[in-house]
């Protein structure tokens, strides 16, 4: 695995390592609760363990690297549909099936392998409470509108490759031409239902660096075991909660 | 005499800056200094006065610690790197027969292009899997973690911010060797002083001025460092290059803490003031100790 964003402490990157694991390990455990940190500790190790194994077998390249995985340096990486609109452009020779073939995350020892929870890319919708009642009326009539029928997300999905967050996204008849045409967003598609979606937090990017400063980052670069990066993370985390 | 309509003219003349000054200087800087002591939020509306709070929590950050230090260390490479290699760049182009101008311009160009697109460059370069990475791996076994050791991350950043500056610093190093007569050095010559004293005994002393102009204006940009960190390292790793601009940067813009930030920015502000005007001074009595002003 090559990711030089494996030693970067910035809050977003750890969605797409040390959470997609996380949630797995721990079939989807909230991690934050409130202003309560509740995560899970043998999951939590076993994460860290899991990419500390990886750094052993000398399997994992955490530093800056080009496209590793579209240039043939590492044999497997973490992708989001977004990388299909890039590849279309910038590699167009990564034909799913031919030259690259997807699964779920890895997951740790005696966890279910069969839909493991993973991490969901999920957006969210924000009206600011200072904009006038009749706009934030207007924003909320707009959202019902949108959401009253799947033709509108089927719409937005077929512009931009991005699978909408519905359950339903498999069985429902206004997505399946999209999914037909698209198989490698099948799979994602098929995960919605067991995505667990980011921390709810206000203080949710002082606590995601927390995660890569005192717990990955230094896992990954062997400064630290998984115990004392977990501990050490855990630690810095329920301070920052007080 | 018509004092009152020079003064007029004067003010006339003067206003663009003036307004340009007030509107992006002092307005900010007086919104900034307000800010921090408030725990706005950079976008809701509502916010409230916290006192020296943000002071307190600046001052006890490591992160905020790292940037003082940090700033320190990319003084102690980067100044003497890019003074002694504009004062090459300048000795060499006035040493040219001809074409002086086209060479110098050559390396002022670093200067105008973009910090972006220099460190997206310097990133490909010292990519893991870049000609150079690969051939240091096949032919000496050398697996060199560029971006991601903290000394070799510094030096990186360093040599990049250098590059941009060394054609800027030798243009002003370059007029003040011109600005030193022929006579000075066809005596020293006549006496028999050699090539290597006359630069200790002539030259150096006569481009004091100068070199104490790209000394400071150098020391300068150490604290101001922000576009080549972002791109190359984010600050990392643990911090190793973590300066005040990338800190205001985090705060303000990624934890969303502007009232947080302008109190980090105004530390950076009294810190940078406080070691310009040190260096300043260790710089003039270095100039008066050996007679050169």
């Amino acid at each position: 695995m090559g990711e030089s964003d494996l030693a970067d402490p910035t809050a977003w990157k750890r969605w797409f390592d040390f959470f997609m694991i996380y949630n797995a390990a721990s079939d989807g455990n909230k991690f934050i609760e409130g202003s309560k940190f509740v995560g899970d500790d043998k999951a939590g190790v076993a994460t860290l363990q899991f990419f500390d194994n990886l750094r052993k077998e000398k399997a994992l390249l955490a530093e800056n690297v080009t496209d590793p995985f579209e240039t043939g340096v590492s044999v497997f990486s973490d992708l989001g549909p977004w990388t299909f609109n890039t590849w279309a452009d910038k590699y167009p020779e990564m034909k799913f099936g031919e030259t690259f073939a997807l699964s779920a995350p890895p997951v740790p020892d005696d966890v279910k392998t069969d839909h493991p929870k993973t991490f969901a890319d999920t957006k969210g919708l924000v009206i600011y409470a200072s904009a006038p009642k009749e706009k934030q009326q207007a924003a909320m009539d707009f959202i019902k509108w949108v959401y009253s029928d799947p033709k509108h997300d089927a719409q937005w999905f077929e512009k931009t490759n991005l699978p909408p967050a519905r359950d339903d996204l498999t069985k429902n008849d206004a997505f399946k031409p999209i999914l037909d045409k698209n198989p490698a967003l099948k799979m994602y598609a098929d995960y919605v239902p067991y995505a667990v979606p980011p921390m709810d937090n206000a203080k949710y990017n002082d606590l995601q660096t927390m995660i890569g400063q005192n717990g990955l980052n230094p896992v990954v670069r062997g400064e630290k075991d998984p115990q004392t990066g977990w501990n050490d993370m855990k630690q810095a985390i329920e301070g920052a909660l007080k | 005499m018509g004092t009152k309509n020079n003064n007029g003219l004067g003010w006339l003349f003067t206003s663009p800056y003036l307004v340009f000054a007030v509107v992006f200087f002092v307005v900010p800087l007086a919104w900034s200094l307000y800010l921090a002591f408030t725990n706005w939020d950079l976008i809701s509306p509502d916010y409230q006065n916290v006192g020296v709070a943000n002071f307190i929590k600046a001052l006890g950050s490591p992160a905020v610690r790292a940037a003082f230090f940090v700033t320190f260390k990319f003084m102690v490479v980067f100044v003497p790197l890019v003074t002694v290699m504009s004062l090459v760049v300048a000795v060499l182009i006035q040493g040219l027969p001809r074409f002086k101008s086209f060479y110098m311009v050559g390396f002022f160009l670093p200067y105008l292009s973009s910090g972006v697109v220099a460190s997206l460059i310097g990133k490909g370069f010292l990519s893991y899997s870049s000609p150079i990475n690969v051939f240091l791996r096949e032919q000496f076994g050398l697996k060199i973690n560029w971006l991601g050791s903290p000394f070799s991350a510094l030096m990186v950043v360093s040599v990049i911010i250098a590059w941009k500056f060394i054609g800027y610093y030798g243009l002003i190093l370059t007029s003040g060797l011109e600005s030193i007569g022929k006579e000075v050095y066809e005596a020293a010559a006549i006496d028999g002083v050699t090539e290597t004293k006359r630069f200790w005994t002539i030259t150096l002393p006569l481009l004091y001025p100068a070199i104490y102009t790209t000394l400071i204006l150098s020391v300068g940009v150490t604290f101001g460092i922000f576009t080549e960190v972002y791109q190359l390292t984010g600050g990392g790793p643990n911090f190793a290059t973590n300066t005040w601009q990338m800190e205001i940067f985090n705060q303000a813009f990624k934890n969303l803490q502007a009232g947080y930030a302008s109190a980090v920015a105004i530390i950076a502000s009294v810190v940078t003031f406080i070691s310009i005007y040190i260096i300043r001074k260790l710089l003039e009595m270095w100039g008066k100790r050996n007679g050169w002003v």
